[in-house]
């Protein structure tokens, strides 16, 4: 493809992918640098493309690359969760009124669960619940595998937030 | 709030909306940006519903910026792909001059190899005979001073 004719590509989709990354980063200045990576991005595999398929794939790739600058900027602001030692501890090692608590937490913990909205729901359900390894949730839910770790990262999160809502 | 994602896992038309008008929170936007790079029905959605009138002019147009880029990305390569000829030609100058690519050099690293392999070879019989000499010496000197006499009568 010669420079002239990637250029029309870019005139003619360059309000698509602007619009895609500034919807999603909501950052005016952010988006155009998003939309330049795009383009660049593109470029070098642009020839292996069909052309009634340009759309999608520059949707999809400024799309992924909002995403990738979401993940940093959230990934920064969201600090790491600590277990809750008293799970730890095991059920021959409790006493008999320590045993019937985790019990009755051990339920609550998967009623919160299950009380989870999608995307998490079906993650958590696996993951915490079924004790699925995060590549059997990729292949289950078909996911990418970096996907579903994050997911689950975000659940954990909002689970101990929703737990703690309860102890209080 | 509504739902973002259907009981499937989907995009709901709400979701999709919400993202278009702006209603939506970091984490929110983000969880539909992860949707969209793995589900391709829901990305067919979100551009279907990205009519003419809710497309959004850039100020200023990246045709030029994405251009230069390109322009320098070539340059890089081509730079790269340069370097290596140049580096590779040096090294095989430096061979040559050496005499490595001579019609005679195989045949003196050969000859030389030969005469080492001669040398040790040498080396190795003359220390096995020393050796077996000075056993046979040793056994000569032990079994003279031993007699016989008298023992069978």
């Amino acid at each position: 493809m010669t420079n002239n004719e990637f250029k029309g590509i870019v005139n003619l989709y360059e309000k698509l992918v602007f619009t895609i990354c500034f919807q999603m980063v909501r950052d005016y200045h952010e988006a155009q640098n998003l939309t330049q990576d795009t383009f660049i991005s593109a470029y070098k595999h642009i020839d292996k493309v069909k052309t009634e398929s340009y759309k999608p794939w520059l949707a999809k790739i400024a799309s992924n690359k909002a995403k990738d600058f979401l993940k940093s900027a959230y990934a920064r602001k969201v600090t790491c969760t600590e277990e809750n030692e008293f799970f730890d501890k095991k059920s021959d090692e409790l006493t008999p009124d320590e045993f019937f608590i985790e019990k009755e937490s051990t339920d609550f913990i998967k009623n919160t669960i299950y009380s989870l909205k999608e995307p998490y729901l079906k993650v958590s359900t696996l993951f915490f619940i079924e004790s699925k390894t995060v590549d059997e949730i990729s292949i289950i839910l078909n996911r990418p595998k970096k996907t579903v770790q994050t997911q689950i990262f975000r659940a954990k999160d909002i689970l101990k937030k929703m737990l703690r809502k309860e102890e209080i | 709030m509504e739902d973002l994602f259907d009981k499937e896992g989907h995009l709901t038309k709400f979701a999709i909306n919400s993202n278009i008008e702006g209603n939506l929170d970091e984490l929110h936007r983000l969880e539909i940006s992860e949707h969209i790079s793995f589900c391709e029905k829901c990305l067919e959605v979100y551009i279907e519903a990205l009519t003419e009138d809710k497309l959004l002019h850039p100020f200023e147009s990246c045709s030029s910026k994405v251009e230069r880029e390109i322009e320098k990305t070539k340059y890089a390569g081509l730079f790269r792909r340069y370097a290596t000829v140049f580096v590779a030609a040096c090294f095989t100058m430096m061979l040559w001059v050496s005499g490595i690519f001579s019609v005679n050099y195989a045949e003196k690293i050969n000859q030389a190899h030969v005469s080492m392999m001669s040398e040790k070879n040498i080396r190795i019989t003359e220390i096995t005979k020393n050796f077996t000499e000075n056993i046979s010496d040793g056994l000569n000197n032990t079994f003279k001073n031993i007699s016989l006499k008298g023992v069978f009568e």
